[in-house]
C-alpha cells in the first residue's frame, strides 16, 4: 500500500510540473493560434532567474518569485515582439517553425550565461518531506500544485467572466470580428503573451528546487508539458492540468509496476491513443472547429 | 679523375660530420595533445591542457629527458570526433610527432584510433595514443597502440564491491541511467559481483533527462537491500540523492553508493544536506591531504596538487590528473627505454614493457603486452561524505 502510494506521489511530483507547463502552451495558443515550442525556454529562464535573484542575490524568496513572474512577462513580450510578429503574416506554422527557432537560441543563450552545470535552488518552504501513510512526498510538490490549481483556478475566472478574459479569447476565435467590435487585438496578444511568459517563468521557478536548474531542462518539460496540453484538450486550462497529473501518475505507476525503462514510451502511446480516438482532448466536448 | 673522387668524399664526409652534431642539437621529444579544451567538454580539456603544459616546463626545467627537450604541440578537439580527427592527423603528417596524449573523451579517442588504424599492428603512422578517456572499447581487447591512464568503470565497479562485501553487505541493488555509461557500470557490478560474492537483488533504470526517481528508489528498497547502488553523472546523481534522502531509506540502514562520477565536490554542494554518508570510489587526488604518509603516491599526488595550484590559481582535478599521467608514462618509456626522438615504435614497445610500477596520479601503472591500462582497484579509494566533505573511508 505504501509502495503504491509512493508511486502516486512520484507521479504527482512530476505531473505537476507538466501540468504547468501544458498551462504555459494554452495560454498562447488560446490567444494566436500558435504552438509556442520555446515554452519550456520560458520555464527554463524562470528557474535561472530565481537561482540569480535568490542564490546569488540573495534576496527573499517570495521577492524573488515575484520579479521572476515579472521578468518572465517581458520575455514573453519580447518573444512575441522579435519572434512572433515578425513572422504572423507568414502563417502560423512559420511562425511554429520560428519559436523553434527561438527555443535554440534561448537555451544557447542560457549556456553562455549560466553555464552548462546544473544549479541547485533552495526550496519555498523547508528541504523535509512530508510523510503520508508510510510514503514521503516533498513539500515543494505540494506548494507547486497549490499555485497551478490557483492559477487555474485564476485563468477559468478571467477568460470565462471578465471583459477582458473575454476579449482576449475573442482575438484567437476570429481576430476580424474582434477588430470590429473595438477590441484592441495587438494588445491582447501582448497581454496573453506576457501572461503565458510570467506564468511559465513563475513554474520555472517553483520547480527549480525539484528538478534543479539547468540550460537544457526546457526540451524535455516543453515535450511532456505539451502532451499534457493534448491530453487534456489544447486550449483546456483545467485540462491540461488534470492531463499533466494523469501524465505524471501513469508514469510513476509504470515505472513502478512495469519497468522504468518503458516509462517515457507509455506516456507517447498514451498521447497516440488520445490523439487517435479523443483529438479534441479527454475533458473537452467536441466543438467545431476554426477554418 | 682521383683529386675529383677525393673531393667528393672529402666533401660528402664532411657534410656528414657537420651535419651529425647540428642535427641532434636541434632534435626535440615532439609530442602531440589533442584535448577538448573548448566545447562540451571543456571541463575535460581545460586542466587536462594545463596539467600537460605544466609537465612539459617541469621536463624542460630539469633538462629535458636524456638530455633532449620536450615539445608538447596542443591542439583543441572541441570534443567533436570529426576535429579530434583532423588534428590528429595533422599532428601526425605535418608536424611529425612521436606520441599522441589525449584526448579527452571515448568518442574522440575512438575516432582517432579508427582513423589512424591504432587498433592494428601494423599502422601506417607509427604512433601510440595515450588517452585520457575511460571506455571499454578502447582497452578491451588490448588496442596495440592505445593506452589509458583514468580509472576505468570496470575498476570503479571492483572497488565498490570489495568495499561492501568488506563490510558484510551482501544484497544490492543498481540503479543507472539507460546510456552507455550507466549501462557499462552495470554490466561490470553483475560481471564482478559473484566474485565478492555479493548478490544484486534489483535493478532499474531511469532516463538522463529524467527529475524525479521516486518511483525506482521504492520499487528497489522494496526488496530490502543492503545498498543501493547508483551509476549515472550529472544532475541525474543528485536528484537520486535527494529522492533516497527524501524516502528516509538511509534510516532504514541502506547504503547509497555512488561512482567516480560523483568525485567533485560540486555533486555535494548540489545536493544540499541529502549527500551526507554518500558512499563512492575516487581517485587519490581528491583526498591526497589526507592519505597516510606511508602511500606510494602521496608524494607525488601533494606535488602534482600544489605545483597546479600555485601555477593556476584554481583546484586540480582528477582530469588533470589523467593528462598528468599520459605525459609522464610517455617521458619515463623514453627515459627507460633509451628511445629516440622521432621513433614511435620503440617508445610504444617501452610504454607496454619499461613503465611498469610508475607512480602516477591515477595510480600505480603496470602497462604489459596484456594490459593498455595498467591500474588496479587498489589505486582508488572509497570515500564517504561527512559534514559535506570526502572523508577516507576503509
Amino acid at each position: 500500500m505504501a509502495q503504491l502510494i509512493q508511486y502516486i506521489f512520484a507521479g504527482l511530483t512530476m505531473g505537476v510540473i507538466y501540468a504547468l507547463t501544458g498551462v504555459g502552451f494554452n495560454l498562447i495558443y488560446n490567444a494566436t493560434g500558435v504552438i509556442n515550442f520555446a515554452q519550456g525556454e520560458f520555464v527554463m529562464l524562470g528557474a535561472m532567474f530565481l537561482y540569480t535573484l535568490q542564490e546569488v542575490l540573495q534576496w527573499p524568496p517570495l521577492l524573488s518569485l515575484l520579479l521572476v513572474f515579472l521578468l518572465g512577462g517581458v520575455v514573453g513580450v519580447v518573444f512575441e515582439y522579435t519572434v512572433v510578429k515578425p513572422l504572423v503574416r507568414l502563417g502560423v506554422i512559420t511562425v511554429i517553425i520560428g519559436t523553434i527557432g527561438a527555443s535554440v537560441v534561448l537555451k544557447g543563450g542560457a549556456m553562455l550565461v549560466w553555464g552548462k552545470n546544473a544549479l541547485a535552488v533552495e526550496p519555498l518552504i523547508s528541504e523535509k518531506p512530508m510523510a503520508f501513510l508510510g510514503a514521503s512526498l516533498n513539500t515543494q510538490v505540494l506548494v507547486v500544485l497549490a499555485v497551478t490549481a490557483l492559477a487555474v483556478a485564476v485563468f477559468w475566472y478571467f477568460f470565462g467572466f471578465t471583459i477582458l478574459g473575454k476579449a482576449i479569447q475573442a482575438c484567437s476565435v476570429n481576430p476580424l470580428a474582434a477588430r470590429l467590435t473595438g477590441i484592441p487585438v495587438e494588445r491582447m496578444i501582448t497581454l496573453s503573451f506576457f501572461l503565458s511568459g510570467a506564468f511559465s517563468a513563475l513554474a520555472g521557478g517553483l520547480i527549480a528546487p525539484i528538478t534543479l536548474a539547468e540550460y537544457d531542462m526546457g526540451t524535455m518539460l516543453a515535450l511532456k508539458g505539451f502532451c499534457a496540453a493534448i491530453i487534456g484538450g489544447l486550449g483546456n486550462n483545467p485540462g491540461a492540468m488534470i492531463g499533466g497529473l494523469l501524465l505524471g501518475v501513469m508514469e510513476g505507476l509504470s515505472a513502478g509496476y512495469l519497468s522504468s525503462g518503458y516509462k517515457d514510451a507509455l506516456a507517447f502511446l498514451v498521447l497516440i491513443l488520445v490523439l487517435f480516438w479523443r483529438p479534441e482532448g479527454l475533458i473537452t466536448r467536441g466543438k467545431g472547429e476554426r477554418v | 679523375m682521383r683529386r675529383i673522387i677525393v673531393a667528393l668524399l672529402a666533401l660528402v664526409i664532411g657534410i656528414v660530420w657537420c651535419g651529425r652534431p647540428l642535427q641532434a642539437r636541434e632534435r626535440v621529444y615532439r609530442i602531440g595533445a589533442v584535448f577538448a579544451v573548448t566545447g562540451p567538454a571543456a571541463w575535460l580539456g581545460d586542466p587536462e591542457k594545463k596539467a600537460a603544459k605544466l609537465v612539459e616546463r617541469e621536463i624542460n626545467a630539469r633538462g629535458g629527458i636524456n638530455g633532449v627537450k620536450v615539445e608538447v604541440l596542443v591542439m583543441d578537439t572541441q570534443g567533436a570526433p570529426q576535429m579530434a580527427v583532423l588534428k590528429a592527423r595533422e599532428l601526425v603528417t605535418k608536424r611529425r610527432v612521436m606520441a599522441l596524449i589525449g584526448p579527452s573523451r571515448t568518442p574522440t579517442s575512438a575516432a582517432i584510433m579508427k582513423a589512424l588504424q591504432l587498433d592494428r599492428v601494423n599502422p601506417r603512422f607509427k604512433v601510440p595514443m595515450v588517452s585520457c578517456a575511460a571506455g571499454r572499447i578502447l582497452t578491451q581487447p588490448v588496442k596495440p597502440w592505445v593506452f589509458t591512464t583514468p580509472q576505468t568503470n570496470a575498476l570503479a565497479a571492483e572497488a565498490i564491491l570489495k568495499y561492501l562485501s568488506g563490510r558484510g553487505i551482501k544484497r544490492v541493488a543498481v540503479v543507472y541511467v539507460s546510456n552507455g555509461f550507466g549501462e557499462d557500470g552495470y554490466d561490470n557490478l553483475k560481471a564482478l559481483a559473484p566474485k565478492y560474492g555479493v548478490k544484486i537483488i534489483g535493478t532499474e533504470t531511469y532516463g538522463g533527462k529524467d527529475r524525479d526517481m521516486t518511483a525506482q528508489l521504492t520499487k528497489l528498497a522494496a526488496q530490502k537491500p543492503k545498498a543501493i547502488i547508483n551509476w549515472s553523472v550529472g544532475p541525474t546523481s543528485v536528484i537520486v540523492t535527494k529522492n533516497f534522502k527524501q524516502l528516509g531509506l538511509d534510516k532504514k540502514g541502506i547504503f547509497l553508493v555512488m561512482t567516480h562520477g560523483q568525485g567533485n565536490i560540486k555533486y555535494v554542494e548540489l545536493c544540499g544536506g541529502a549527500a551526507e554518508g554518500v558512499i563512492l570510489p575516487a581517485g587519490k587526488i581528491l583526498v591526497a591531504q589526507y592519505l597516510p604518509d606511508t602511500d606510494p603516491q602521496k608524494k607525488v599526488l601533494m606535488k602534482f596538487k600544489e605545483d597546479y595550484e600555485k601555477t593556476y590559481k584554481e583546484p586540480v582535478s582528477t582530469f588533470a590528473g589523467h593528462a598528468y599521467d599520459a605525459l609522464m608514462l610517455v617521458a619515463e618509456a623514453i627515459e627507460k627505454g633509451k628511445v629516440r626522438p622521432g621513433d614511435g615504435a620503440a617508445l610504444r614497445k617501452a610504454l607496454e614493457t619499461e613503465t611498469s610500477g610508475f607512480v602516477g596520479i591515477d595510480g600505480i601503472f603496470h602497462y604489459s603486452p596484456q594490459d593498455h591500462n595498467g591500474l588496479s582497484p587498489e589505486d582508488m579509494v572509497m570515500l564517504k561524505i561527512v559534514n559535506g566533505t570526502f572523508q577516507l573511508t576503509r
